[in-house]
């Protein structure tokens, strides 16, 4: 993808999504080129095909050479590249561990300790900082192990199956939606933001964050 | 701001939590147009639409010095809060069990018997009857 797009998709997925109609109607809605989308609920049938699809995928890329599952891409970067990632773990654990205490000197604090409040509420987004940067750099080194490759096409499968475009709005008749993309294949060899912007949106209402 | 921040900034509000309690009250009103299938988002939802429940009861019957209103108003101040309480209800629980244990301890030492399972007084005579 373009910066240019890569930008627009940020900005997009940034904006304040969450409000009364999204919570109750359980669907994000969402624009793109002037056009309005939205990513609905997986049914129980969608979540299957998906859940095959990736079980399909995770044992082609086995078979396949030059993939590697996660214990193997560990221990190949420890070996070869120096870098540890059960190290890098348990540093994460330290410091959520450091986190915790953070939090509990914070909450003893009473309300005219406004100087000590701040200073921990300082600390609190450093080292979580500190920790979201460790996590980011384990992702990195690890997406090209297979189970990470299958998660991300689950979400992508999805994805495709669950946006849909406003086709017609009129005053006193319901809405009429229709997929945006008839399979996953057309889905795949979609070149423009929307698969990207899509994503993010079916993410943010299957999991909440 | 984040999609937990603005699912937060809602749960608090009295409008949800004033329709929070109705639910709770009353069976034939509903929080969301789906009853089932719920989405991470909505489940996440509920969870802090109970979680401030609980705070704003606590805060009401002045459960603990450290919960103020402007400890609610506060994102991080209420999880720190949430930590806090977290750890203080473990150590109330143990401590609970503890006494209980002891006491049950002092109640068969009163009464004259050793706990079960542990020794054996009866004799038994295993000889062959004549």
């Amino acid at each position: 993808m373009e910066e240019q797009t890569v930008n627009e998709v940020l900005d997009e997925l940034q904006k304040d999504i969450v409000n009364t109609e999204t919570i109750q109607d359980n669907k994000i809605h969402f624009l793109s080129d002037e056009v309005v989308y939205r990513v609905v609920m997986p049914t129980q049938k969608q979540n299957h095909e998906a859940t095959c699809y990736k079980n399909k995928r995770y044992i082609k890329l086995l078979s396949e050479d030059g993939n590697l599952t996660i214990k193997v891409l560990t221990k190949i970067l420890k070996e070869k590249q120096n870098i540890d990632i059960d190290d890098l773990d348990k540093q994460t654990k330290v410091l959520e561990e450091e986190m915790t205490q953070t939090y509990i000197s914070l909450a003893m604090k009473k309300e005219n300790e406004t100087i000590a409040i701040q200073k921990l509420k300082t600390k609190l987004e450093e080292v979580r900082n500190k920790r979201l940067d460790i996590i980011m750099e384990m992702a990195t080194f690890l997406s090209p192990a297979i189970e990470n490759q299958v998660q991300d096409d689950y979400y992508r499968f999805l994805t495709a199956k669950c946006t849909e475009k406003l086709i017609s709005k009129e005053e006193d008749k319901e809405d009429v939606w229709e997929k945006v993309w008839s399979s996953f294949k057309v889905y795949e060899d979609n070149d423009t933001k929307l698969p990207y912007l899509a994503l993010g949106k079916l993410t943010e209402l299957v999991y909440g964050c | 701001m984040s999609v937990d921040s603005q699912l937060r900034k809602m749960a608090k509000s009295s409008y949800w939590q004033n329709i929070y309690k109705s639910c709770k009250d009353c069976t034939g009103i509903h929080l969301f147009n789906n009853n089932w299938n719920f989405s991470g988002l909505q489940s996440r939802f509920l969870y802090w639409l109970s979680t401030y429940d609980m705070l704003y009861t606590e805060l009401s019957t002045f459960e603990d010095d450290l919960l103020t209103e402007n400890v609610l108003k506060d994102d991080i101040r209420t999880d720190a809060y949430l930590i806090h309480r977290n750890k203080k209800n473990n150590f109330l629980w143990k401590k609970h069990r503890q006494d209980e244990k002891e006491a049950q301890r002092k109640a068969s030492g009163k009464k004259g018997y050793k706990s079960p399972g542990k020794e054996s007084n009866i004799t038994v005579d295993l000889r062959r009857e004549e």
